[in-house]
């Protein structure tokens, strides 16, 4: 569903992501965990061409991206379109449209973007606010709903396009530790039902819950991959173990688990 | 309690402080006031006349040759009567319109500056003997044969300088379009262009002014003639007294025919008129406007603010739409688009609305494009203010978090769609009150437009407190007027605001 290959991007010289090769199966859930500034962003960006990258290749849901493509050409910009309707994002900070409410913000790409007509847009649209538990919140504006209410309704805006895959950049860390479990709840639900997820998160016990697989990136490159397991209980690099040992400061258990390689532990025994 | 008394107690003492500095200023004023000018004048070894220098060719004006030194007619007769009574003679420059109250204020002992010798300005001033004989001169294009008389001049478009005997005479008459000008080189520039079909003007005017044009041509004989006078505050009798005698030694000697040979503008029984003065009437038209009741007064300033209201709607609808394209092309353009729109931005704000306007109205004759002043002026006003609404619209496009156009364009939309669809609507709401607040600007700026012969409110009280002296009254009105607009203006904008407000916490 997502490959990306040697993927270079530098800004005034300093590679912020330095030959990133990965690939993600359909249905599989991805989570990214890793220092701040290491380039996480960034490669979420790469993946649904908010930012041009250097060199190297990005294929999702059949949509291939090179970096050698002239960026002026009308093909290349046919494609980044492609690859963004194949996309969804959900962003730290929401931005959802502060001028509309939340079954507009939902509706709007639908109607300008594929040409929906109004009546089936809104039903659309009720329909996805239902799935992230607002259904009684349509006609509210953003700056009425808390902020696990706005990321909710980022969600289901992302999801109305009907994507194939969608990312989503740290969606908890900028909500009171209350609410984090709503969005977390709306997220694992969307997992349940098979969606491709690529997550930034450093959520610890949602990512045991749902990822299939961990990556954990430092300066621009992917240091280590694996099964959720792995990483979190037997992690190999010597900067992933320094990383998580700093993660969770407070969780006795994670740090055993990862200052003593060897330990007998289960993923589940990681919280109290 | 006493801490507040102290200060009190200063504030007093820092009025009766002013008061004591200004006394010396006050006596001077009042003493200036009441004493015998021409005694003033002796003493002091030189005598002050006012005029207005600025575009007064032949009466005052600046040497093309010299810029530093005053020419002129009135120059020159300033000389003589300085030569005749030993003193020195300084010219003070004023304002046209406002020489009276200037000579009220004391700020010049007299008046010097074609002054006609009206009944309105009998009613102002004390007023010499004639010093010049003036008539009214029809000027056309070469190629015009069908105006010769006054009566010609009806159903004609006819330029004149404003507030001028010219322009009393064409009012009085009526049926003619009249045209009125700031100064006197426009209607003869608008007649070479083909604007006007003639320009009515005083005979030394068009000699100085219409004369050197090849392509234009004085039609008919000069008629309707009338005084210039001096003008003298009503109580310096002594010093109108000496004015009078010093004018009839000059044309006894032959010195103001002298005066008059030099700038080509001596007739033959100039004499014999001047010395007739006083047993036969001139043509002294009293402007219309004088003596008016108030109700009338009130419904020409209130259908000249029709003019302006049009004016500034028009014009801030072409600057919001303009502005609008102009801060998408700096925004979002390819680069040529992006250059041309900040060069617009810049060059518009960096020069003045006033050179502009002559430009688009005067200028652009001379490649061909002949705007009427009403376009002009819409022209003028809407892409000068397009510059800074273009300004204001960036700077709410730019305080709209970029995350707003990355969600947009992640769900899929097209820039285009995302700057209408979700920039745009957002960035409207921070640029109302900068916009709304432009428009109020807008809208007294457009007295500006007076300048490219647009009749509009300021202007029109111009016309009127000339006509009338009442400066004071009818200026309250004006402003009553204008303030009576611009103020629900700004409660609109101030509604609507609050209406388009989306944080609804
Ligand atoms: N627009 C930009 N211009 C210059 N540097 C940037 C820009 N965006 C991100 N960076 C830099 O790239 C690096 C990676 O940023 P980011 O991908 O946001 O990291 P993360 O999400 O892992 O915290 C950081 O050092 C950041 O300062
Ligand atoms: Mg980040």
């Amino acid at each position: 569903m997502i490959i990306v290959k040697n993927l270079v991007k530098a800004y005034k010289g300093h590679k912020v992501l330095d030959g990133i090769s990965l690939g993600q199966a359909k249905g599989e859930k991805v989570v990214i965990i890793g220092p701040s500034g290491c380039g996480k962003t960034t490669l979420l960006r790469c993946l649904n061409q908010m930012e041009v990258f250097d060199s190297g290749t990005i294929s999702v849901a059949g949509v291939t991206i090179d970096a050698a493509l002239d960026h002026s050409s009308k093909a290349w910009k046919q494609s980044r379109h492609e690859l963004r309707m194949r996309v969804g994002m959900v962003f730290q900070s929401f931005n959802l449209f502060p001028h509309m409410t939340a079954l507009e913000n939902i509706t709007l790409a639908p109607v300008r973007v594929k040409g929906m007509h109004a009546a089936p847009a809104r039903r659309l649209g009720a329909d996805f606010l239902e799935k992230v538990g607002l259904g009684e919140k349509a006609g509210f504006y953003p700056s009425q709903l808390s902020g696990g209410q706005q990321q909710r309704v980022a969600i289901a805006r992302a999801l109305a396009m009907k994507p194939d895959v969608m990312l989503f950049d740290e969606p908890t860390s900028a909500l009171d530790p209350e609410v984090k479990e709503d969005v977390l709840g709306v997220m694992r639900k969307l997992a349940y039902e098979g969606m491709t997820m690529l997550v930034i998160t450093h959520e610890i016990s949602f990512a045991r819950d749902i990822a299939d697989r961990v990556i954990f990136m430092e300066a621009g490159r992917v240091v280590e991959t694996g099964p959720a397991k792995e990483i979190f209980l037997r992690p190999k690099e010597a900067r992933t173990i320094e990383f998580l040992s700093k993660l969770l400061p407070r969780s006795p258990k994670l740090k055993t688990a990862v200052l003593v390689p060897d330990n007998q532990l289960s993923l589940e025994d990681l919280w109290d | 309690m006493k801490d507040m008394q102290v200060r009190r107690g200063k504030k007093y003492k820092k009025i009766i402080e002013a008061a004591i500095l200004l006394s010396p200023l006050l006596a001077l004023f009042t003493a200036g006031a009441s004493a015998d000018t021409l005694a003033d004048v002796k003493a002091r070894g030189v005598f002050r006349w006012g005029a207005d220098a600025e575009g007064g060719a032949p009466y005052v004006y600046q040497d093309p040759k010299d810029p530093d030194k005053l020419i002129g007619f009135e120059v020159d007769l300033a000389q003589a009567l300085a030569a005749r009574w030993g003193v020195r003679a300084e010219m003070v420059q004023n304002n046209w319109d406002g020489l009276i109250p200037a000579l009220g204020r004391g700020s010049f002992d007299f008046i010097l500056n074609g002054l006609e010798i009206t009944p309105e300005h009998l009613k102002q001033v004390a007023m010499s003997k004639p010093y010049y004989i003036y008539s009214q001169q029809i000027v056309t294009a070469k190629d015009r044969g069908d105006i010769k008389t006054q009566e010609d001049l009806k159903g004609k478009k006819v330029g004149v300088l404003s507030a001028s005997m010219s322009q009393r005479i064409l009012e009085k008459m009526g049926g003619v379009t009249i045209v009125s000008y700031a100064g006197n080189s426009e209607p003869c520039r608008d007649l070479r262009n083909g604007r006007l079909d003639a320009s009515l003007m005083d005979y030394p005017i068009a000699l100085y002014y219409a004369k050197p044009y090849a392509e234009l041509k004085f039609s008919g004989k000069p008629f309707a003639y009338g005084y210039y006078g001096m003008g003298v505050l009503k109580k310096d009798a002594a010093l109108l007294n000496d004015i009078n005698l010093a004018l009839d030694a000059l044309l006894a000697e032959g010195k103001l025919k002298a005066i008059y040979k030099k700038w080509g503008m001596w007739e033959e029984d100039m004499g014999s008129k001047m010395k007739r003065y006083g047993k036969e009437d001139a043509v002294v038209e009293e402007s219309p406007a004088a003596g008016l009741p108030w109700g009338k007064y009130l419904w020409l300033l209130l259908k000249s603010a029709v003019v302006t209201v049009e004016l500034s709607v028009i014009s801030m609808v072409l600057a919001v739409g303009l502005g609008l394209a102009l801060a998408l092309a700096r925004l979002y353009g390819a680069a040529p688009l992006r250059w041309l729109s900040t060069a617009y931005v810049e060059v518009v704000r960096g020069t003045p609305l006033l050179i502009q306007l002559y430009i688009l109205y005067y200028g652009l004759p001379n490649i061909g494009i002949k705007l009427t002043a009403f376009i002009a002026a819409i022209l003028g006003l809407g892409m000068n203010y397009a510059a800074y609404e273009a300004e204001n619209y960036r700077a709410g496009i730019q305080a709209i978090p970029r995350g707003q156009m990355e969600a947009a364009m992640s769900l899929g939309m097209t820039r285009m769609q995302a700057v209408r669809h979700v920039i745009l609507p957002q960035a409207m709401r921070i640029v109302i009150p900068p916009i709304s607040n432009d428009f109020i600007a807008l809208f007294k700026d457009s007295s500006l437009v007076s300048v490219i012969t647009m009749v509009e409110l300021t202007k029109m009280y111009g016309m009127l407190a000339n006509a009338t002296y009442n400066y004071m009254g009818l200026g309250l009105l004006t402003a009553a007027i204008y303030f009576g607009l611009s103020y629900p203006a700004s409660l609109a904008a101030r509604h609507l605001e609050k209406k388009l407000a989306y944080d609804h916490r």
